[in-house]
């Protein structure tokens, strides 16, 4: 039994309970930090659980999720609707095809980079990001598959020196499907692979690229 | 020995009621009581350092589900940026933010006993390149206040639109308001139907 005493305390009955050490400790540093008790920052923790419950959710799946929210917003997303962001863009790419496709192109190319830098061969000496660190595609469809939600396929394939990617989001429009392609091409070709072949059709982006081994660091590609 | 095995314990009080409830929701889930709690508390100090009070969490989760039921995306800031600087003032763009308001509006209002609160929750989790947002009502009149240091004229035209849509959503008029480099602050008075 983990919780033994009841006590009456202001008429409020409680009880108490054995829990880990250096969990309760932070709680309290927690608690201190609001100018709460341990006390009330533990029922106000144990009232959350609840009102999770109530609403069918795990709370353990309701951190999965903020985290996700906080790790998007840290890397530079914000929530947008999909047939809004589908027109902007439309509207944008009318005006501007080339502006359109070169602010994709240096997203994609920003997310490379970013993905790389996370790993801890990717830096050299010198301090400039490795070219011998390869994109961690796994971590690439990863973010695309995070992001977009409405995906009804993504996939990622290496093989030997070549990777397939195949993405299909129907409500996805022609000009989109056009600026998504371009934000892939960006992410490979800043991680030192060459597009074989590409096929862009509205809400289906079929490319097929190969690793170029000379692929240089900082300056080149990444 | 297990690293948890290893780290000492001790007791802390708790509501009898709360701890009641909870001990059987880990039995409805089958687990363990104790690791249950354990588990509780250390989410607890888990979201606290991602920044979110655990209370805010719930309200959280379902402006995610609002969003993934109108159909969102997570979309990369700079591109939404670079398409705002060369085509902000663009009225087609303009209106796209009203019409994309209101249908957030019309949803919240159908669906929620207080869309203003939901609205306000709404804007701080999708766009949390702001830095305040809130509502202060005074009867029937509604102001919005949002403040980013990142959002420019043009940016804060835009967000301005949306606002006006999705207050139009709802069933406020815009009334005036001030939009400038970082801050939009417009207010509404209720529509008589």
């Amino acid at each position: 039994m983990s919780w033994k005493e009841v006590l009456s305390l202001g008429g409020e009955r409680r009880k108490t309970f054995v829990a880990r050490e250096d969990l309760l400790e932070e709680m309290s540093i927690m608690a201190k930090s609001k100018g709460k008790t341990l006390y009330e920052t533990v029922n106000e923790t144990f009232e959350s659980a609840l009102a999770f419950n109530s609403l069918g959710l795990n709370p353990k799946d309701a951190l999965k999720d903020c985290g996700k929210l906080k790790s998007l917003q840290e890397r530079g997303y914000v929530l947008c609707l999909e047939n809004l962001w589908s027109d902007i863009n439309t509207i944008a790419f009318m005006h501007s095809k080339e502006k359109s496709m070169e602010a994709w192109y240096a997203a994609g190319r920003w997310l490379a980079m970013r993905l790389k830098s996370n790993r801890s061969d990717s830096i050299s000496g010198s301090g400039s990001l490795s070219g011998s660190a390869r994109l961690q595609l796994e971590d690439l469809r990863e973010e695309l598959a995070s992001t977009i939600w409405n995906l009804a396929e993504l996939s990622v394939e290496e093989k030997g020196e070549e990777v397939r990617v195949n993405l299909i989001s129907p409500r996805m429009s022609k000009e989109l499907s056009e600026l998504v392609s371009t934000f892939l091409s960006g992410a490979f070709e800043a991680s030192g692979y060459e597009a074989v072949e590409k096929s862009v059709r509205t809400g289906n982006i079929r490319h097929l690229y190969r690793y170029r081994k000379s692929a240089s660091g900082g300056s080149g590609g990444l | 020995m297990k690293e948890t095995e290893k780290r000492g314990k001790k007791l802390v009080y708790i509501s009898e009621d709360l701890l009641d409830k909870v001990a059987l929701i880990s039995k409805q889930r089958g687990e363990s009581t104790v690791r249950f709690i354990e588990d509780l508390l250390a989410q607890a100090v888990r979201i606290d350092r991602l920044g979110f009070a655990y209370r805010e969490i719930a309200d959280l989760l379902e402006m995610v589900h609002v969003q993934r039921v109108l159909g969102s995306s997570f979309v990369p800031l700079d591109v939404m940026n670079s398409i705002c600087e060369r085509n902000g003032r663009d009225e087609g763009m303009l209106k796209e933010w009203y019409d994309s308001g209101r249908t957030y509006g019309i949803y919240i209002r159908d669906k929620y006993d207080d869309p203003i609160q939901i609205l306000e929750t709404m804007l701080r989790v999708m766009r949390w390149d702001l830095n305040e947002v809130d509502a202060r009502r005074d009867g029937e009149r509604v102001v919005f206040r949002c403040v980013s240091t990142s959002l420019s004229k043009d940016g804060a035209e835009w967000l301005a639109r949306f606002l006006e849509g999705a207050m139009d959503g709802i069933g406020y008029q815009k009334e005036g308001g001030e939009v400038m480099k970082g801050l939009a602050l417009l207010s509404f008075r209720k529509r008589v139907s």
